[in-house]
């Protein structure tokens, strides 16, 4: 277990790199100058632009560059382009706002997906199937920008109860959840119901797949009621993988924020992912590709332990 | 790892579809109500796309200054924009380029997807290992630095976005063929086929390729729709398709100033992608349930 | 009996009611008179400490204060400096500080002046305005060979004397403008790595809100300084809040979320009646324009350049595309300065005299009518920065040149592509459409950038009129402002006759404002609705 669980971890290292390594690549074969960025049209006339490339190190070779950026990363010394403080601390100011978003995002789709699985599962083809099948392919096909700017229509400005805009009042600070949880509904219906119809299917076929275990049929046999066969045989067995599946979708989950942050104003780590990308502020798009690429990674990790400790037969098998 | 995205059915090697099981398939998926919905939604696009510009009642680009952002009525039936183009023509017109930056580019990931996949689970091994870890790898990358560097390098052109998108696209393919191969290669018929003398590559393309299909054949349909979402995300965030030339991500970001005032100009176009994505999405999920609805697609 | 279905009943009614307490507006607070202003902006600065972004201008009215100033109409007036007499020969300005405090509490001395003006010369500091190489021994330190600026004398601890190379006559209008900085917080910093001082993060600054929060991609919060010298500001709090959608920020305008925010002309009309929101018209900061490649044969031409400024209809796109909310653009100078050139007539729509131009400069109109010359057409690729204002401006552009028969390919260019492959010296552009903002007071950097065969745009497009480079150098040789009007007034006239650039239109920039807050008078551009700040009262 501790070699399984060490390999895992060995693993991140050069796929942390490679992922570091590809995204400057692409950085700098983009056409496109950082240095334009700082100095607005209008004065470029009477600016030196050599002292500012000297002072971002942009005259030194690309590989060390890279080396350069990523040993500064390491070391939490990289500074942005742009403000030049510290990614790090860039990246740790936006962190707990989409971390946050995710969380709820996660907790609202499992808490939807389970009863609607159920439903479906204990009557497959049935009309609440039915019905249950297409209100989660809705989910997964609407536009979760279109879907965003409907509710901010309908919620904000016709109605007025909710707010469209930043994760708190202004003035406040923190992350209060009786503060901020407002400002986080809009946002988190959004980005459920993206992700919503795959752990809708998962859960469902995993409850199918376990009616018919023989485990399941001897309770039904053992004249078990249906409710006391589902929650107390089927229940733990399939349900909890299905949790699982869940660290799985954090991918698409932190891409939907991207949007997602843009339009409902929060200060998450999409928002300053999207900003440093366009300004080709190359440490701050290195740290922020880096943490994403680490959350997804790690994850990926909690997945894979969790169904290993949880399926007994992976784990002796 | 991937078995984890295969799900219980794949583990107990349940991922091989018999050819008498696939005749039942079509008889299924034809019962099926919400597929032949989809599958009708489906074909309505595809003929839509294709005569898109006879359908257009005006000219896409052309401007009336005289009916700037008109309410859905006649002879604007979905209304103009801002700049007095009517919504209907450019929403046909985009059609063409939504779906065909949808169909194409869930093309480029389903080859690459394929044949990762099918080296990694056909090797196993060293080989396997290292495709696996570049599949996290480019899993891990996110979609949108991708975007703004390859609109930097091949410019701000369609094929360019076709590219981007199949690029990123490709893991989950690559994932399911693999588990595919790993559940399949132990099977006796593969033993036999060995026994028998066949070679490698016979054995892949005689014998393997023909069960993975439905795993990749589902897999494409739904591919489909979530590239034309994504293509709608990337044209919002003014990185797809480029203006003037109309998608129905960059009608959408046109309308989206107007919402309060001329809801017209983001809502059909936002209606469209919503009906070709599920109508893909109907279509790929009736497949699975045709083939066998316990397969984690 | 506690059944799960009572029990969800009493969840949701709490819930319900926690909802209305949290969400709505609640009565106590309508009471007590508002202690803030929440004004949605569209951008917010990345750095305050050299930084000449558009958005940072508005922070900087606020936070920092300067010797003198320039008001909305061009006028000069003293801030920090009490007296500013200048010497008979133009070249000497003796200025006498007021008795004003640093928001830290420290009294601004000349010392302070001094090092903030050498700080700005430093040669490690990123950019140069032009106008500061004025001052006598300003080039020796920027090259790095003087210790100091030697036209820069601290008389005493409240007089400075500045001496400048030659009778330079915008000291006070681009000199005396630059922010006061205090010199005990930035002694010691090492000015390659400016951004890395504290004072970056936390600046003191002389002006009447200090910086009191600064989240950057949220929001800003300013507060009162109750010592300023020009009186205490009446709101103690402003908070500008970044929204990049235009359609939240008319949804919280709605709900009552924020108390400003910048409006679209479509939506001007439904807060004429309202009862909490009214409206505000300036003209705006921002005028558009488009301009050929000279060094293209087909542009060289002044003709061809003059027949699409007549094909252009200007009032239409006005029309069409801003409601018509705004003013056509014939000049580059804001419309409040009395620079501008009140008389001036520009070009009117006359798409027959472009085409006559055309046919007088040898293109006459082709099969498919397109005008062609020799056999090659008129043609040529319109690239214009990614926006949705530059891009509805190039379609219409588009078809107004093709209805004269000028045939031009559009193309959008994402921000990075445009400003270092494609608005650069020697790059391949035909035609390229932008805007600019009038943010430097005044014009006269601006004209020389734009249309000196020096200046930085002119020089991307390849612009050269010696008469044009003759008139902008004269202006800088005469104090005399009558003088100096007639030299503006030949300059723009020779930007319409020789259409460098052609000036398309400035729209007006409308505010949505919560009723409760009442502005001063006189408010006639972007400039004086932040400088007015201190001074909105409420109700």
């Amino acid at each position: 277990m501790g070699a399984y669980l060490a390999r895992r971890v060995l693993v991140l290292v050069p796929l942390l790199f490679g992922v570091t390594a590809i995204t400057f690549a692409l950085l700098v074969l983009a056409p496109g100058n950082p240095v334009d960025f700082l100095i607005s049209p209008e004065e470029r006339g009477f600016t030196d632009v050599s002292v500012l490339r000297h002072q971002l190190g942009l005259d030194r070779p690309l590989p060390v560059q890279y080396v350069s950026m990523m040993a500064e990363l390491t070391t939490g010394r990289l500074r942005s382009f742009s403000d030049r403080r510290p990614t790090i601390q860039l990246v740790g100011e936006a962190l707990p706002t989409t971390l946050i978003l995710t969380a709820t995002s996660l907790a609202a789709t499992v808490a939807l997906a389970i009863p609607i699985a159920v439903v479906s599962a204990v009557r497959p083809y049935s009309g609440i199937d039915h019905a249950a099948t297409l209100f989660s392919l809705l989910g997964i096909s609407l536009p979760t920008f279109w879907l965003a700017l409907g509710l901010i229509y309908i919620f904000t400005e016709r109605l007025g109860v909710l707010p469209a805009s930043g994760l708190r009042p202004v003035g406040s600070a923190g992350y209060a959840p009786a503060v901020i949880w407002p400002y986080l509904i809009m946002p988190t219906v959004v980005q459920a119901l993206s992700i919503l119809p795959v752990l809708v299917r998962y859960a469902r076929s995993s409850l199918l797949d376990a009616f018919g275990q023989d485990y399941v049929r001897v309770a039904r046999s053992k004249g078990l009621g249906e409710r006391a066969v589902l929650v107390r045989h089927v229940g733990r067995n399939s349900l909890i993988p299905v949790l699982t599946v869940v660290a799985l979708l954090l991918p698409f989950l932190l891409s939907g924020s991207v949007v997602v942050e843009t339009i409902f104003a929060l200060p998450g780590l999409g928002r300053l992912a999207v900003g440093a990308a366009l300004a080709r502020d190359y440490p701050t798009v290195l740290t922020t590709t880096t943490v994403a690429g680490v959350l997804v990674v790690l994850s990926n990790l909690g997945a894979d332990l969790g169904y290993f400790y949880l399926d007994p037969r992976v784990r002796d098998g | 790892m991937a078995s984890q995205l295969a799900g219980p059915a794949a583990e107990r090697g349940r991922g091989a579809v018999p050819r008498t099981r696939r005749r039942g398939a079509r008889h299924r998926f034809v019962r099926n109500p919400r597929a032949i919905a989809g599958a009708a939604i489906m074909a309505a696009f595809v003929v839509v796309a294709i005569a898109a510009p006879t359908l257009a009642p005006f000219q896409p680009d052309a401007p009336h200054l005289r009916a700037i952002l008109h309410p859905p009525a006649w002879p604007y039936l979905l209304g103009t924009d801002n700049l007095g183009r009517d919504i209907l023509s450019r929403v046909l017109v985009a059609s063409r380029v939504s779906l065909a930056i949808g169909v194409l580019s869930m093309l480029v990931s389903i080859v690459l997807g394929i044949l990762v996949g099918a080296c990694a689970g056909f090797s196993a091994g060293a080989v396997d290992a290292v495709l696996m870890r570049v599949t996290d790898v480019v899993l891990a990358v996110p979609v949108f630095f991708l975007a703004v560097a390859f609109l930097a390098l091949f410019g701000p052109s369609v094929p360019g976005l076709i590219w981007i998108i199949g690029l990123t696209a490709w893991p989950p393919t690559a994932r399911l063929v693999r588990a595919e191969f790993l559940s399949l290669r132990g099977r006796d018929f593969v033993t036999a086929a060995r026994a028998t003398g066949a070679s490698g590559g016979r054995i892949v393309v005689r014998h393997l390729l023909p069960n993975v299909v439905a795993v990749i054949v589902i897999s494409a349909t739904l591919r489909v729709g979530l590239a034309i979402l994504t293509e709608a995300g990337l044209s919002f965030l003014g990185l797809g398709v480029q203006p003037p030339q109309p998608s129905w991500g960059n009608i959408i970001a046109d309308g989206r100033e107007y919402l309060a005032t001329a809801w017209w100009v983001s809502l059909f176009p936002g209606l469209c992608v919503f009906l070709a994505v599920m109508g893909f999405n109907l279509v790929g999920d009736g497949l699975r349930d045709a083939f066998d609805p316990r397969l984690q697609v | 009996m506690l059944t799960r279905r009572s029990l969800l009943k009493l969840g949701a009614g709490g819930l319900a009611a926690s909802a209305v307490g949290a969400l709505g507006r609640g009565s106590a607070e309508a009471a007590a008179p508002p202690s803030q202003v929440v004004i949605a902006i569209w951008g917010l600065p990345v750095r305050i400490l050299g930084s000449n972004e558009a958005v940072f201008s508005y922070v900087n009215l606020l936070i920092n204060d300067s010797l003198t100033a320039v008001d909305g109409q061009g006028n000069v007036s003293g801030r920090l400096a009490a007296k500013y007499p200048a010497s008979p020969d133009g070249k000497t300005y003796l200025v006498t500080l007021r008795d004003a405090k640093f928001q830290d509490g420290t009294p601004i001395t000349a010392q302070d002046v001094k090092f903030s003006y050498e700080l700005y010369l430093h040669p490690k500091y990123p950019t140069t305005a032009p106008a500061f190489l004025e001052i006598a021994g300003a080039q020796e330190y920027k090259a790095g060979n003087a210790s100091s600026v030697s036209g820069i004398t601290v008389v005493n601890p409240r007089v400075v004397r500045f001496i400048l190379n030659r009778p330079y006559p915008f000291f006070y209008e681009q000199i005396g403008t630059a922010a006061v900085l205090p010199a005990h917080a930035l002694a010691n910093v090492d000015v390659a790595r400016l951004q890395e001082a504290p004072y970056a993060r936390k600046p003191i600054g002389a002006g009447p809100y200090r910086l009191a929060d600064w989240r950057e991609t949220e929001s800003i919060t300013f507060e009162a300084f109750h010592d300023y010298w020009g009186g205490a500001p009446t709101l103690p709090r402003v908070v500008f809040k970044l929204i990049t959608e235009d359609a939240t920020v008319l949804a919280e305008l709605h709900a009552g979320n924020i108390d400003a925010g910048r409006i679209l002309p479509e939506a001007y009309s439904q807060f004429q009646n309202d009862a909490r929101v009214s409206t505000l018209r300036v003209p705006g900061d921002t005028f558009y324009w488009f301009a050929p490649n000279f060094k293209d044969p087909m542009f060289q031409d002044v003709r061809v350049r003059q027949a699409m400024a007549y094909a252009v209809n200007r009032e239409e796109m006005l029309q069409a595309l801003y409601r018509g909310l705004g003013t056509v653009a014939q000049s580059p100078i804001h419309p409040s300065l009395w620079q501008y050139d009140k008389q001036l007539k520009g070009y009117t729509y006359d798409p027959t005299k472009a085409k006559q131009l055309l046919a007088e400069a040898g293109w006459t109109p082709g099969p498919d009518g397109i005008a062609q010359k020799n056999g090659q057409p008129l043609r040529a690729k319109y690239g214009f920065l990614a926006g949705k204002d530059y891009q509805d401006q190039a379609l219409l552009i588009q078809q107004y040149l093709r209805a004269v028969g000028i045939a031009i390919d559009v193309q959008s260019l994402e921000r990075g592509d445009f400003f270092s492959r494609y608005f650069v010296p020697g790059a391949p552009i035909e035609l390229v459409g932008i805007a600019w903002f009038n943010l430097i007071f005044p014009p006269q950097a601006e004209l020389e950038g734009n249309f000196m065969s020096t200046g930085a745009t002119a020089q991307i497009i390849g612009y050269n009129n010696p008469k044009m480079d003759q008139l902008l150098q004269q202006v800088v040789l005469t104090t005399d402002r009558k003088v100096q009007k007639g030299l503006y007034d030949q300059i723009q006239e020779l930007v319409i006759s020789d259409a460098p650039h052609i000036l398309t239109i400035r729209p007006d920039v409308i505010w949505g404002l919560n009723k409760t807050f009442v502005l001063p008078s006189g408010v006639t551009s972007l400039r004086d609705f932040f400088g007015s700040l201190p001074r909105w009262k409420t109700r």
